[in-house]
């Protein structure tokens, strides 16, 4: 039974980094995290950010989720996600305020994502608060994920650094860290897995 | 937050710990960035929250509600129905 | 009244920061709508005309009793819930009265609901202490650049449809390598006005 379990979780979060990937598979929630993939270090801190708000708002609204009456459903989610996300910006705000300056915009737009309002929906209203617990993990380490893949390739080829630590001394590619590189990066990647999912034999994702 | 800051140095004075104290609780006061404060009167504060979140709440709510009374239109519901079951959020 | 101030701020907000390509703002309907040019015009109206007037109810609410009381840290709170609210509101009405203009644009309403945009625009004017008709300039600003925006981009996918691309670009990938270069395009706006 313990075993059992066990697996399942794993399978949740396995599910969230690979199959059900945010940005890659689903493309969703794109909107702040292209801004703030400049550095390795913003990316990484707007993963985390992510990945705490969606494991705190999947596990409130499956504790709430015998009590909210199906009508008012998506506001009650709002009001929810809202309130975490209020709470990780000021934290932020207080403990890296230099990385706040650059980035204090979208940490307060994780409000707007639809993946964790989708998540929240379709799966925290539904489960118990453990599977919960997990599927949020699972989503917000793929996130985390996505957002350090395409932040590491940005800094590498636009700087030559990572994380501020200079390791290549000429700039490969000054334009990856201009807005026009984020995008191009993006689609680069996206192309990339769905290659990859091509050639494993699943469906690509063709129409947004 | 001034007492229970001046209590924990104390304390971490007398135990000869460095003070952590500084990573644990900031000095910014509530709103980050833009409108930091050094001190922030604590229940003030929670009564003028409560109350202006009832309030908005209640305008809003009476509003929406009024206004979806005044301008209803008669519609099939089925296709509410059907509409509400399609509805993921996309 | 400084209209120099004023132009100033819509040729900030829609040409040198523009929140499609500079502020990266939007992807999420932006993809979805610029496929047809009749879908984009009528989703530049119904966009402008609904972040205009939110804007300027955000901006009351704001300065008349959340500043006052310093409770500014509900702002993320206040605004989702003053754009929905409205959203709601301007469909129950706009169906009621002119269900033709509702049959045209109504669609587009419930899009424009819970996105990027819709909340970055009062942030920025709370952030930036704007008063209240330069926040509606901000406001109108950043819809001519979103309108600017969807326009290029509807006119291009149309004909790309038509391209030859290689099998896993099509559709998204496609879509934002060609965003990357009109993204490259508008880089040459900066540094116009020095703010």
């Amino acid at each position: 039974m313990a075993q059992k379990d066990t697996v399942d979780y794993f399978g949740l979060i396995k599910n969230g980094i690979f199959k059900e990937n945010t940005i890659f598979k689903l493309a969703l929630s794109l909107c702040p995290s292209i801004a703030v993939t400049n550095n390795l270090r913003n990316g990484v801190l707007m993963g985390t950010a992510v990945l705490f708000v969606q494991v705190m708002v999947n596990i409130t609204i499956s504790l709430m989720r015998s009590f909210i009456h199906p009508r008012i459903r998506l506001p009650i989610f709002m009001l929810v996600i809202s309130g975490w996300v209020t709470v990780t910006d000021m934290t932020m705000a207080a403990f890296a305020p230099e990385a706040y300056k650059q980035m204090g915009l979208y940490i307060q737009l994780i409000v707007a994502f639809a993946s964790i309002l989708a998540r929240a929906e379709m799966f925290a209203s539904k489960n118990k608060i453990v599977p919960s617990l997990f599927d949020g993990i699972g989503m917000g380490l793929g996130f985390l994920g996505a957002l350090t893949i395409i932040s590491f390739f940005r800094e590498i080829l636009g700087k030559g650094s990572l994380w501020g630590f200079t390791i290549i001394q000429a700039k490969p590619l000054l334009i990856m860290v201009l807005p026009a590189g984020g995008f191009f990066a993006v689609g680069i990647l996206m192309g990339f897995f769905n290659w990859m999912g091509m050639r494993n034999g699943s469906k690509s994702r063709e129409t947004l | 937050m001034a007492e229970l800051q001046r209590i924990l140095t104390e304390v971490f004075g007398l135990l000869k710990l460095p003070d952590i104290f500084q990573f644990l609780v900031p000095y910014v006061g509530v709103g980050g960035g833009v409108d930091a404060k050094e001190h922030v009167p604590l229940l003030p504060m929670l009564e003028y929250t409560l109350i202006f979140l009832a309030g908005i709440g209640t305008l809003f709510g009476l509003g929406l509600a009024i206004t979806a009374k005044k301008f209803s239109v008669k519609t099939d519901p089925k296709i509410e129905q059907v509409m509400d079951v399609l509805a993921h959020a996309h | 009244m400084e209209f120099a101030k004023l132009f100033e701020i819509i040729i900030a907000s829609s040409l040198i920061n523009n929140f499609v390509f500079t502020r990266f703002l939007g992807l999420c309907i932006f993809f979805g709508v610029s496929r047809k040019m009749e879908t984009a015009i009528g989703m530049s109206i119904t966009f402008t005309s609904v972040m205009m007037i939110s804007t300027a109810l955000s901006w009351i609410i704001f300065h008349f009793i959340m500043v006052p009381l310093e409770i500014t840290f509900l702002k993320i709170i206040i605004f989702i819930g003053i754009v929905a609210g409205f959203v709601q509101a301007s469909d129950t009405i706009m169906r009621k009265i002119s269900p033709g203009l509702y049959y045209k644009l109504g669609i587009y309403l419930a899009l424009i609901s819970t996105n990027c945009i819709i909340l970055a625009v009062p942030l920025i004017s709370a952030g930036e202490h704007y008063s209240f008709i330069e926040s509606i300039a901000f406001a109108f600003g950043s819809g001519i650049g979103f309108a600017l925006a969807m326009i290029i981009m509807a006119s291009i996918r149309e004909k790309l449809e038509l391209a030859n691309i290689p099998a896993p670009f099509k559709g998204t990938p496609i879509a934002f390598i060609v965003t990357g270069l009109i993204a490259l395009a508008f880089t040459g706006f900066s540094g116009l006005i020095k703010i």
